[in-house]
């Protein structure tokens, strides 16, 4: 049984992840809140859950702090930035699992969801791991599960869909994980060494005029993320000038032509089932 | 200041007497490293400091005087 537990972390996962511990896990509990952005709802709630609080940014100072517990505790990390150090990760007294927004050992990295989209996978999904020394996303899978993507899905609906159903495994396995009583997943193929980092865009935010009207589409949801605002800089290349997409709507449609329209900050494609409108500026 | 650790050290470990002991928090297990956490991050606000990493060693929080040093490098 662990004597403490850490939660390093943001989000709907993180926060759901709060609640599950403080329903079951009555000892010392600590949230490290590692963020851009200021003190959060999270903040409060753990709070409010009895847990310790570390707002830092410091990389080194978490490092010194994990270092600082001898006693058995389990460190839960999820949308979290924070990659862990070999140091802490070699720690006998230290079991750290971590929430993976995508199907492992697919689309290891950063932005699982995004890259899932993009390159027209039938299915996204969300992974919750041992995290090991053998590399990013790589540890010992304690439950992994796919998720649909439909031709409308964008990455906010994929991204959603992730953490709800992640954070209600959490809520089941979450005394199986603190009794050590998980069976791990034996995994076929392990070879994938592709790893997705948190600075890529697909394409490199470059929508391409000459892309089939499903691969624009999927271009588009891929990072759609609102009403939030993670990603803004696609834009596409017309005549020598760089312009930026600023919105963009796909309608259902059964006019049989496929065709590129422009018109003065709006750019139409259109084909026999699909029409896409982006609106643009310099 | 001394009070204000004190303070801190009580709201952490409610039965003992910080005041009349000069005692190593660490080497006699009256403080462990969740208190040391624990402690830190009241410090910070309390004194309105941001510790440095290389300052989070058990060593500067084995007793209150070892504290105030290190609280008084930030003032």
């Amino acid at each position: 049984m662990y004597e403490n537990i850490i939660v390093i972390g943001s989000g709907k996962i993180a926060l759901e992840s709060i609640k599950t511990i403080s329903k079951f896990f009555k000892k010392r509990k600590f949230f490290i809140y590692y963020e851009k952005d200021h003190f959060s709802l999270i903040s409060r709630i753990a709070k409010k859950n009895k847990f310790k609080i570390l707002e830092t940014k410091n990389k080194k100072k978490i490092e010194n702090f994990l270092s600082l517990f001898k006693k058995k505790t389990l460190i839960i990390s999820s949308n979290n930035n924070y990659l862990f150090p070999k140091k802490i990760i070699d720690m006998k007294n230290i079991k750290i699992i971590n929430f993976h927004n995508g199907y492992l050992p697919l689309y290891k990295g950063r932005n699982a969801q995004v890259w899932s989209i993009f390159n027209m996978e039938k299915f996204g999904g969300f992974t919750w791991h041992y995290v090991s020394n053998k590399g990013i996303d790589t540890g010992p899978i304690i439950f992994r599960k796919k998720i649909r993507i439909f031709h409308n899905t964008r990455a906010i609906d994929l991204t959603k869909k992730c953490m709800e159903q992640g954070a209600k495994v959490f809520d089941i396995l979450f005394t199986k994980i603190i009794n050590d009583k998980i069976k791990i997943k034996k995994i076929k193929n392990k070879k994938i060494k592709k790893i997705y980092y948190s600075n890529q865009l697909p394409n490199n935010g470059k929508l391409e005029l000459k892309w089939k009207i499903t691969k624009i589409s999927s271009f588009l949801r891929s990072m759609d993320f609102k009403p939030l605002s993670y990603f803004k800089n696609q834009f596409f290349i017309l005549n020598k000038k760089k312009y930026k997409i600023i919105k963009y709507k796909i309608l259902d449609t059964k006019i049989n032509k496929v065709k590129k329209i422009l018109l003065k900050e709006q750019l139409i494609f259109q084909s026999n089932y699909k029409k896409i409108i982006i609106n643009y500026g310099k | 200041m001394e009070n204000k650790i004190i303070k801190i050290l009580k709201n952490t470990k409610p039965n003992i007497n910080f005041s009349k002991n000069k005692k190593k928090l660490i080497k006699e297990s009256i403080l462990d490293s969740f208190d040391i956490v624990t402690i830190i991050s009241e410090i910070e606000k309390e004194f309105n400091i941001s510790i440095k990493a290389n300052d989070i060693a058990a060593k500067n929080f084995d007793s209150i005087s070892k504290i105030i040093k290190l609280i008084k490098k930030y003032n």
